[in-house]
């Protein structure tokens, strides 16, 4: 059974509609993401979910237990949800120490002075903590303090867990760090995460389901991880995940060329289906097209870029401009110097942005 | 335009001592970036050449005019020199407009008004801000901002720029636009750059030469980026460019093993590199990308610890023996063609490249 | 070794006149108020001290300072942090409105606001009692402002703002996920207020409460005007009772410095503490972000409150005030308030024939507008050198920058009473010189304060931006840094002239017969029963203030509220 259900969801701000009819279902013990561009309403959602926003329409439910619904005009304020939340900035105390921090929610739940120092020392032994409980959040680094925050929303046993872009405010490094460390605590503790983050990376790294929303907090694909990068539903989401190259073709002879390009070349002769004159639009992954020196799609390379161990190539085929991405062990291309590609994965996608099947 | 040549350059503030013996020349109309750690000394050089710092010991030549010698005392202030700057927080001036901030090195010259607005209304274009010209730095983005810090420092026709670290501070979509504005400039205007930083993304990218310099101030290599980022002379540079391997290993029952693995390292390694393995001396080193990940075979062997999915390349660290290893597939490929490995699977190791190392160079960071 | 360019002399010179300055003007004042007190015939009397401080009325005045300095501190805190309560985390109507209101007190000088409670509540004469007896047949006066009660309740209705504007300030700045991750975790609203809120709100309330301790404790206007009459003194309204009743015999003078010593001792204390709990980084609760602070729904109390809020605001603010225009308009003071007992008359006499009030006005105008721009100017050089320059030495720079931040207004009048009358060979005594060097010691701290923040944010980048595209140390100075800090320069001149305008505590011991203050006059009238003649002549100088306030509100584009005190 699902563990938390969101139902016709809708929230208005004036006459905006920030989300917009959201259906969604979140099995016991998933880690889904939800990922969009900023405004789309994900971080809107996940509020109603805490509670700090009531929602106009619909319902919540965790488990059979209802949370809020604007049909039983029925609103559980976020004190008495019981769930796990953790902030972009953080949120910890400055005032209490790292022990204090972290017993605040048993303390609030009238447990016993022993069961508040077990589950608490529990708590931080799990994230790593113990040896700094009497320290003060301001002694210690952006990733101590983000521990903190996880120690304290797991104290108390949550079954479900809500995290708003947690690890914006890191570094680079701590970043990669935390969401092991995160991940490690739900395999142990077997939570559902709701996850919001506009970095497809870390959607990507962390989620057993990827939420794709545009604006209105309307789901264009949900999917799991690779699914959501081999098989992007529409150019939103295609554009959304990763780099992409869109170009426009023409068919001709049962073949499909680079428009405006087709002494170059074919691109392949599996033609996607189409109306006549109105040829999908091509996308690919700059990573996705090979290089090759002889045969492929003809084209001039015109800017050689090297960024580490990837070479970014932009390579002209007649009027059009394709981005390529090399690892930087392969040989190289000098500009100005021909060569040809190879389109490894070709995505079709029509004018409304919806995929096609070739 | 005009080459820059540090001699035996030292600074030392109070009792510290932040290098010494700097010696570099950077080519008339190159693009060469300085990289290194935070408090490496790099900004230090960048602004000895630019006369905000005094050596305190040294000579800083531009061209062929001795600008600084301390044994001579001799230095020529700033506003002499004849050079643009770029800061990294723009140093754009809030209550001018943008013409204003650029035509100023040409009100300071006193040129001509007809000729000072022809110049800086052509430095405007040539950083697309053309129809901005009136607008004050408050109501412009961050990318527009430096742009204009930029065509204030070229208006004048400098002999070099020097650029600190100027696109640290904008987002990684609005870098990478500046990168080719700075490099497109460059190769139009023929100028030369010295460009200092700590991201080696961005000194990779645009520069002729790049020099790396290591937390104790020195020099540790120039050279053509591509030439060093595959085959840097030490570890410390090898990891400062880019996600590094290091692999420490043992001599065990008359072969070469990764350290705490039973089995052998099948690679070709030269005698003098055995030599320095028995010493040990050395350790070996590869980039993820540099390792080929097998079912079967495998010049090593081991356990894929963890896999992470990124989008174009999935990560997987592999122990072997007693050590963390990082490689990488191509996703797409790996996941089509069914060789995407588990968490948990057995798996062999090809090695591409490997290097040889001196524990010594590198630096705590690698944990070698 | 590696420095900056310098031309070589020029930097160490600004730093020894600045340096010169500040130990003349500022310094070595109040060391010798600390010389006197403490030493006599070169040796330390510490024996004559304590004889000194035995005194009845002496002791008496210092237990009084710290009673009424308690009491106000207790109230203002109490009023300060309820109505910033109210004003920035409920849902109370006409929130904007009401924040301004209970900013108004800040701009009134408080010896006007006592004078006009005098008029209402002298047990006597006040009207409000009068009004009581009559209605009620009562045979004792209700109320008796001339108390220790009284005194405490003037001060406090005009220091409480000091309180409710660092505590809104934080209250409305504070990260709001500080009390969300609260919510989340099971408390509910009171819990939150007292566990989380309330505790990151200390430092704040601390830093405002001991403002208004040290404001109450060095204030002499309020005491002056309520507490003389029944012989209620405080340090300040003693050291003065003492210099002007003996006509400067050593043993008084000796008594003035000692109570000043306490002033400055208790001063430092004050703000030794201040700067500890400011700078606890423990307390970093400021979001970055723009924040939506949760708001408590008042429900059935909102109107209630908004009443009270506005009672209040009605009673402190308005009744004062619209006391004062209506008594200056008075033919005589008693006369009932029919419109046959108006006059304007009072407002020309004032302004045009009498004596004492025009060289009062004249006197202040020229005063405070020289020392408003001296000590801008000046101010702005130490401060470049403070924040800018690379000397060696600067460090003795800021130390003596830090000193006179609220020192005490007699006591730098004390101290430069004994450094300016003779001592070394120059005597200002009676002259409008004395009050002139004492408005700079007094308010150096202030464009010290201003011009240093202005210097900071003009980043070094900046300035050598500019010598890097061609200028001189001079050009970058006169085309970067010198307009950018304009605003900053122009913020410190008002937020001397419009405070020395109004004063009293400094120039009432400093006055000679030509050279009153505004502040100094409408004390005189007052007490010399020219009841209306105060009154108008305290009009005047409220309207003066509002158009000054609204002239500075144009000029710099913000409210730059001159905190109170006189």
């Amino acid at each position: 059974m699902a563990h938390v259900i969101l139902r016709d969801i809708t929230k208005r701000f004036g006459s905006v509609v920030a989300v917009d009819k959201l259906n969604l279902e979140v099995a016991r013990g998933q880690c889904i993401s939800f990922l969009g561009p900023s405004g789309c309403g994900k971080t809107t959602t996940l509020r109603m979910l805490a509670g700090f926003e009531d929602l106009d329409e619909g319902e919540i439910l965790v488990g059979d237990r209802v949370i809020s619904s604007s049909f039983k005009n029925y609103y559980l304020p976020p004190e008495k949800r019981d769930f796990g939340m953790v902030f972009q900035a953080f949120a910890v105390w400055p005032h209490l120490n790292v022990f204090d921090n972290v017993a605040f929610p048993l303390q609030i739940r009238g447990l016993s002075r022993a069961e508040i120092r077990e589950k608490t020392t529990k708590a931080l032994t799990y994230t790593g903590l113990l040896d700094a409980r009497d320290s003060y959040p301001n002694e210690l680094s952006g990733g101590q303090k983000q521990r903190i925050a996880l120690a304290r929303s797991i104290s108390f046993n949550p079954t479900v867990m809500l995290l708003d872009e947690p690890l914006s405010n890191l570094d680079p490094k701590m970043r990669e760090v935390m969401r092991f460390e995160i991940k490690e605590l739900q395999k142990r503790f077997n939570f559902t995460i709701i996850y919001v983050t506009h970095d497809q990376a870390e959607a990507m790294a962390l989620s057993d389901r990827i939420v794709v929303m545009d604006f209105g907090a309307l789901i264009q694909q949900d999917d799991t991880p690779v699914d959501v990068y081999l098989k992007p539903a529409n150019k939103f989401v295609f554009s959304f995940i990763g780099l992409s190259n869109f170009l426009d073709v023409e068919v001709a002879d049962g073949k499909v060329f680079l428009a405006g390009a087709r002494a170059a070349g074919p691109v392949t002769a599996v033609v996607p289906p189409h109306a006549a004159g109105k040829p999908p639009t091509l996308a690919c992954r700059p990573a996705e097209i090979e290089m090759v020196p002889t045969g492929g799609v003809y084209g001039v390379v015109t800017r050689r870029v090297l960024l580490g161990d990837i070479i970014d190539y932009v390579v002209k085929v007649g009027p059009t401009e394709v981005r390529v991405q090399r690892n930087v062990r392969k040989p190289l291309f000098g500009e100005g110097d021909r060569c040809g590609l190879v389109f490894a994965s070709l995505h079709w996608y029509d004018e409304s942005g919806a995929r096609v099947s070739a | 335009m005009a080459d820059v040549r540090l001699e035996n350059l030292a600074a030392t503030f109070g009792t510290h001592r932040v290098f010494d013996g700097f010696t570099l020349t950077i080519r008339d109309g190159e693009c060469f970036s300085l990289l290194g750690p935070s408090g490496c000394g790099k900004s230090v050089v960048m602004r000895m050449i630019a006369g905000f710092e005094h050596p305190s010991a040294g000579e800083v030549f531009i061209g062929d005019q001795l600008v600084s010698s301390a044994a001579k005392k001799v230095h020529v202030p700033t506003e002499s020199r004849n050079i643009g700057v770029v800061f990294q927080d723009y140093a754009v001036w809030p209550h001018k407009t943008v013409f204003e901030n650029v035509v100023y090195p040409l009100q300071i010259q006193k040129a001509a008004a007809a000729e000072a607005k022809t110049r800086s209304m052509d430095a405007i274009a040539q950083v697309h801000l053309t129809g901005l010209e009136d607008r004050y730095p408050s109501q412009l983005s961050g990318g527009q901002q430096q742009r204009v810090a930029l065509a204030r420092a070229l208006v004048s026709r400098p002999k070099i720029m020097l650029l600190d670290e100027p696109l640290t501070n904008l987002d990684a979509n609005l870098r990478e636009e500046m990168r080719f504005e700075i490099k497109d400039l460059q190769r139009r205007t023929g100028v030369t750059i010295l460009y200092v930083t700590h991201d080696q993304e961005v000194a990779l990218a645009i520069s002729d030469r790049i020099g790396i310099m290591g937390k104790d101030g020195s020099l540790r290599q120039i050279g053509d980026p591509h030439a060093i980022y595959t085959d840097p002379d030490d570890g410390f540079v090898f990891n400062f460019l880019g996600v590094a391997n290091f692999i420490p290993v043992e001599r065990k029952n008359g072969g070469i093993h990764v350290e705490g693995s039973d089995l052998p390292l099948e690679v070709e390694i030269s005698p003098a590199a055995r030599e320095r393995i028995a010493k040990g001396e050395v350790v070996a080193a590869c980039r993820p990308f540099e390792i080929d990940l097998v079912r079967d075979g495998g010049a090593t062997r081991g356990v894929v610890r963890r896999r992470v999915f990124l989008g174009p390349i999935v990560t997987y660290f592999i122990t072997v023996g007693a050590v963390e290893i990082r490689a990488q597939q191509e996703a797409a490929e790996a996941f089509r063609d069914g060789r995407a490995l588990e968490e948990g699977e057995a798996c062999g190791l090809t090695f591409q490249a490997l290097r040889w190392y001196d524990k010594a160079g590198i630096g705590k960071e690698a944990g070698a | 070794m590696t420095g900056t360019d310098r031309k070589f002399g020029i930097a160490e010179l600004l730093l020894l006149f600045s340096v010169l300055v500040l130990v003349v003007v500022v310094a070595v004042p109040i060391l010798l108020i600390l010389w006197n007190a403490f030493v006599v015939d070169g040796g330390l009397n510490i024996a004559g001290v304590i004889q000194v401080l035995s005194q009845p009325d002496v002791f008496q005045a210092v237990v009084n300072s710290l009673v009424i300095a308690g009491a106000v501190t207790v109230v203002s805190t109490i009023l300060g942090v309820f109505f910033a309560w109210l004003v920035s985390r409920t849902d109370l109507p006409f929130k904007e409105t009401m924040k301004l209101l209970f900013l108004v007190p800040f701009m009134l000088p408080s010896f006007i606001g006592a004078i006009a409670w005098k008029m209402l509540l002298s047990p006597r004469s006040g009207m409000v009692n009068r009004w009581f007896i009559e209605l009620f047949g009562l045979e004792q006066p209700l109320f008796n402002i001339y108390s220790l009660g009284g005194i405490i309740a003037v001060e406090s209705m005009y220091l409480f703002p000091f309180v409710f504007i660092q505590v809104s300030g934080a209250l409305e700045r504070m990260d709001p996920t500080l009390e969300e991750s609260a919510r989340i975790s099971g408390a509910g609203l009171l819990t939150i207020t007292r566990r989380i809120t309330l505790p990151l709100m200390l430092p704040s309330i601390a830093a405002g409460a001991l403002l208004v301790a040290l404001y109450s404790l060095a204030h002499f206007g309020v005491p002056a005007v309520l507490g003389t009459e029944s012989g209620i003194f405080n340090i300040p309204t003693l050291i003065y009772q003492k210099i002007y009743a003996s006509g400067g015999r050593f043993e008084a003078i000796r008594a003035g410095t000692i109570l000043s010593s306490i002033l400055v001792i208790a001063a430092a204390l004050i703000l030794y503490s201040q700067n500890r709990i400011l700078t606890a980084g423990r307390f970093q609760v400021i979001a970055g972000k723009s924040v939506r602070p949760m708001l408590l729904k008042l429900r059935g109390l909102k109107y209630p409150l908004l009443l009270l809020s506005i009672l209040y605001i009605a009673v402190t603010v308005l009744l004062p005030t619209i006391t004062i225009f209506l008594v200056a308009l008075l033919k005589t003071y008693g006369l009932s308030f029919s419109l046959e007992n108006m006059t304007l008359q009072n407002f020309t006499y004032i302004l045009f024939t009498m004596k004492l009030t025009r060289d009062a006005i004249w006197n202040s105008f020229y005063l405070s507008l020289a020392a408003a721009l001296v000590t801008m100017l000046v101010g702005t050089l130490i401060s470049y050198v403070i924040v800018k320059m690379r000397v060696r030495g600067k460090f003795l720079l800021e130390f003596l920058g830090l000193l006179p931040f609220s020192v005490p207004g007699t006591v730098i009048a004390l101290g430069v009473i004994l450094m300016w009358s003779g001592k070394f060979g120059v005597n200002l005594y009676n002259t409008a010189w004395i009050i002139f060097v004492a408005y700079i010691a007094r308010y150096m701290a202030f464009a010290l304060k201003s011009t240093s923040a202005a210097l900071e944010q003009v980043g070094d980048s900046l300035e050598e931006a500019a010598r890097a595209c061609g200028a001189t140390h001079w050009q970058a100075m006169k085309d970067v840094v010198l307009p950018l800090i304009k605003p900053g320069m122009v913020a410190a001149f008002f937020l001397i002239f419009l405070p020395a305008l109004r004063e009293l505590t400094t120039s009432v011991l400093l006055y000679g017969p030509t050279t009153r203050t505004i502040g100094v006059a409408i004390y005189a009238l007052s007490e010399d029963g020219e009841t209306v003649y105060a009154a108008a002549l305290s009009a005047v100088a409220l309207l003066i203030i509002v158009v000054g306030q609204w002239v500075i509100k144009r000029v710099t584009g913000t409210t730059k509220i001159g905190g109170g005190g006189a």
